[in-house]
């Protein structure tokens, strides 16, 4: 009697198969419902809406796939809402996918329900190597790529062309001694000495150093395996590399010109307002920049300053990614197909368009249309080819204590400048309080 | 010293307006007005741009809504249960009532962040994710507002009610026509807190919806903004919008607020 039922089923879902490849209406009886969770606002909450309407009116309509896109709150937010449906062992209120920044990669990264995006790609026969290399090591974890990159950016130096006109600079700064040379010549003051422009402004924190440690000697890490990438840092290596010194010493310098605002929230907007003559910023700050300066000035972007003539890893890869989820749905398959096109070369250049983060699909980048889009928007090119002259190894932190270690970059800087105190020291105090939080967490893990 | 008293008060409440006046000023500035040098007080060329953005770029209207339904109905419930246990604190003596009165007085000390997860976990079980109650839910209960009116209730001889339930008062009726009328400063300073919690609330209201005709309207000032962007004008408009309903209340209740201040103030 079983036998024959399972016989019986066989045949039912073969017939079914053909009548699905027969006849379109039978598909449509069956659309698939994916849910994809974001945190996509303003620009780019219009820009992921477009394209989510593009899928369902293309790729999702011959395939019976709908995509639902949910704005969830802020990127924190997002992974709030996740961690505590993980939490309360329902999952099947999980979304299929879900766009995460960097800073969730610690508490996603082990769960069950995570769907490794490699796994998805690989019974698709997609080949990997389709999507840029430092994009994919950036999501990359115990060599698995874990997610998609999708909103993904690098770090630029923004700089306004009028001022460097007027003080007669010619060329951007490649490293950091030069930065300071420049800002320095872009310092302006009023009658009575106070400053009004700023040839500089910035306080180092994970964003930046990430780089300016990261870049130094070709690549550097800063923690153990691999920047958190292979496991969970045990300790940090940029004291004992002697990359921060390094870093801290040239920033004293840069310091001592007087030129650089030890300014820590808010650059953009002291950026567009002529405040401070150069900031390093996203790359996905470009469109908003450029229409906020408006034809107040004139902005120039160039590559990341270097440390020094050695540092030449280049920049990382930052942003967020999409993440599948196994609520049970079993849609896996239609979920892939949704990230497939997300990334595809097409759709990739026009979300780059529309919000300035940087195509991750290699294709985009010989499509005629997106040479035609860098002839009219020089700036993007910088950007782009900064990026491909960078070691695609040099990839961002995965730490646990985030926030905090955030702020104990910036407030020991912060202090070494106020009070003087030397690099040395600056480094073997932060040393020592970040691991202090790595051990924490590892104690909390049981390990 | 009187002087002195009234110019500290015109500098503390200048500090108070001028937040208030600057979200209204900035609604009406146009793109660049934001980062212009000097910084503005006034628009360079007010426009209604940002107006017509806010509602275009977001569903405010339903947001909004959604928002004034929530804090309404939460208010008349969260005040009707805890105008009841106050009462009951207060006026029946019965076994374990001071036990109960900690317990309620005690959950004043759990953070309601560290309730999230659990919250969630329950709203979800009874299936009340994508609802109007499940949004209200855990804020019907507010131990404060408990305390604070049982403090007050107490202030009230009990021989009141005992001379009113003797000429054949019920509770209720001493409840509605008495106690109430005479504790009306205070219950009307915790119904426009409570209202303005509930309408302020961001991250329950949004853990415990996903469709996008159930948010409220705080979720909707973060979807004008992008956090890499500096175009702040449709957010100052939806800001000057929200504000709105909260200073109204204000204005028309400061009579009662004042006197529930300063009565308390007075030591009654």
């Amino acid at each position: 009697m079983r036998r024959l039922l399972i016989i019986a089923l066989l045949v039912l879902s073969t017939i079914q198969g053909l009548v699905a490849l027969g006849a379109t209406e039978e598909t449509l009886d069956q659309v698939k419902t994916i849910t994809w969770w974001h945190s996509n606002s303003g620009l780019a909450g219009k820009a992921s809406d477009a394209l989510v309407e593009s899928f369902n009116a293309t790729v999702g309509k011959e395939k019976g796939i709908q995509v639902q896109a949910v704005y969830q709150g802020k990127s924190n937010d997002v992974l709030t809402k996740t961690k505590a449906i993980l939490q309360s062992s329902t999952t099947s209120d999980l979304p299929d996918l879900v766009q995460l920044d960097g800073s969730a990669v610690l508490d996603i990264r082990d769960q069950k329900q995570l769907i490794a995006m490699e796994d998805l790609a690989k019974a698709d026969g997609y080949d990997l190597a389709n999507i840029i290399e430092a994009a994919r090591l950036s999501v990359t974890y115990k060599n698995k790529m874990i997610a998609m990159p999708f909103n993904s950016s690098t770090i630029l130096l923004y700089y306004n062309k009028t001022a460097f006109d007027e003080a007669g600079i010619t060329e951007a700064p490649k490293t950091l001694k030069e930065l300071g040379t420049t800002a320095k010549a872009l310092v302006k003051t009023d009658e009575k000495g106070k400053v009004t422009r700023y040839g500089f402004a910035n306080v180092p924190t994970t964003y930046e150093l990430i780089v300016w440690l990261g870049q130094q000697n070709g690549l550097s890490y800063l923690t153990d395996e691999e920047n958190g990438h292979t496991g969970a840092p045990t300790k940090v290596l940029f004291n004992e590399n002697g990359t921060m010194v390094n870093f801290l010493s040239r920033w004293k310098e840069l310091s001592a010109t007087g030129a650089v605002e030890n300014l820590t929230s808010d650059l953009n907007g002291a950026f567009a307002s002529g405040r401070v003559a150069m900031i390093v910023a996203s790359t996905s700050n470009l469109t908003t920049i450029f229409s906020m300066v408006g034809d107040r000035f004139e902005v120039g972007v160039a590559n990341f300053p270097m440390v020094d003539e050695q540092a030449t890893g280049g920049v990382n890869v930052g942003g967020g990614a999409i993440y599948a989820m196994d609520n049970g749905s079993g849609n896996q398959a239609a979920a892939w197909e949704f990230v497939k096109f997300a990334t595809s070369a097409e759709e990739q250049l026009k979300w780059h368009v529309a919000t300035g983060y940087f195509p991750v699909h290699q294709d985009t980048y010989t499509l005629q249309a997106f040479e035609q889009h860098l002839v009219e928007n020089p700036h993007y090119g910088v950007a782009i080819r900064q990026l491909m002259a960078s070691n695609p190894k040099m990839q961002g932190i995965w730490v646990p204590s985030a926030y905090q270690i955030y702020y104990a970059f910036q407030s020991g800087i912060l202090k070494m400048l106020e009070q003087d105190l030397s690099a040395e020291q600056t480094s073997a105090a932060l040393e020592k309080e970040i691991n202090s939080y790595f051990t924490e967490f590892l104690r909390m893990q049981g390990q | 010293m009187r002087k002195l008293v009234a110019l500290a008060a015109t500098l503390l409440s200048l500090v108070i307006f001028f937040p208030i006046f600057y979200s209204i000023s900035a609604s009406f500035f146009t793109y660049t007005d934001f980062t212009s040098v000097p910084a503005r007080l006034f628009s360079s060329a007010p426009t209604f741009d940002n107006y017509q953005r806010a509602f275009t770029e977001s569903k405010l209207d339903r947001f909004l809504f959604n928002s004034l339904v929530t804090a309404s109905l939460g208010t008349v419930l969260r005040m009707t249960i805890s105008v009841l246990a106050a009462y009951t604190f207060s006026f029946f003596s019965f076994k374990g009532r001071d036990v109960l009165f900690v317990l309620v007085v005690a959950t004043m000390l759990l953070p309601s962040d560290a309730l999230l997860i659990a919250n969630f976990s329950t709203i979800r079980s009874l299936r009340l994710t994508d609802s109007y109650l499940g949004i209200i839910a855990t804020s019907l209960l507010a131990p404060t507002h408990i305390f604070m009116l049982r403090q007050y209730f107490k202030t009230v001889s009990p021989e009141y009610r005992e001379a009113a339930i003797l000429e054949g008062c019920s509770d209720s009726r001493f409840l509605t026509t008495l106690l109430i009328p005479i504790s009306k400063a205070v219950v009307i300073t915790l119904a426009i807190h409570s209202f303005s919690t509930i309408f302020n609330d961001y991250l329950w209201p949004l853990l415990v919806t996903n469709r996008e005709g159930m948010r409220t309207v705080q979720v909707a000032l973060t979807m004008l903004g992008f956090s890499e962007n500096l175009d702040y004008g449709p957010q100052f408009a939806a800001i000057a919008l929200l504000m709105t309903p909260i200073l109204i209340a204000f204005v028309v209740m400061h009579k009662p607020i004042q006197t529930s201040v300063s009565t308390r103030f007075a030591g009654r």
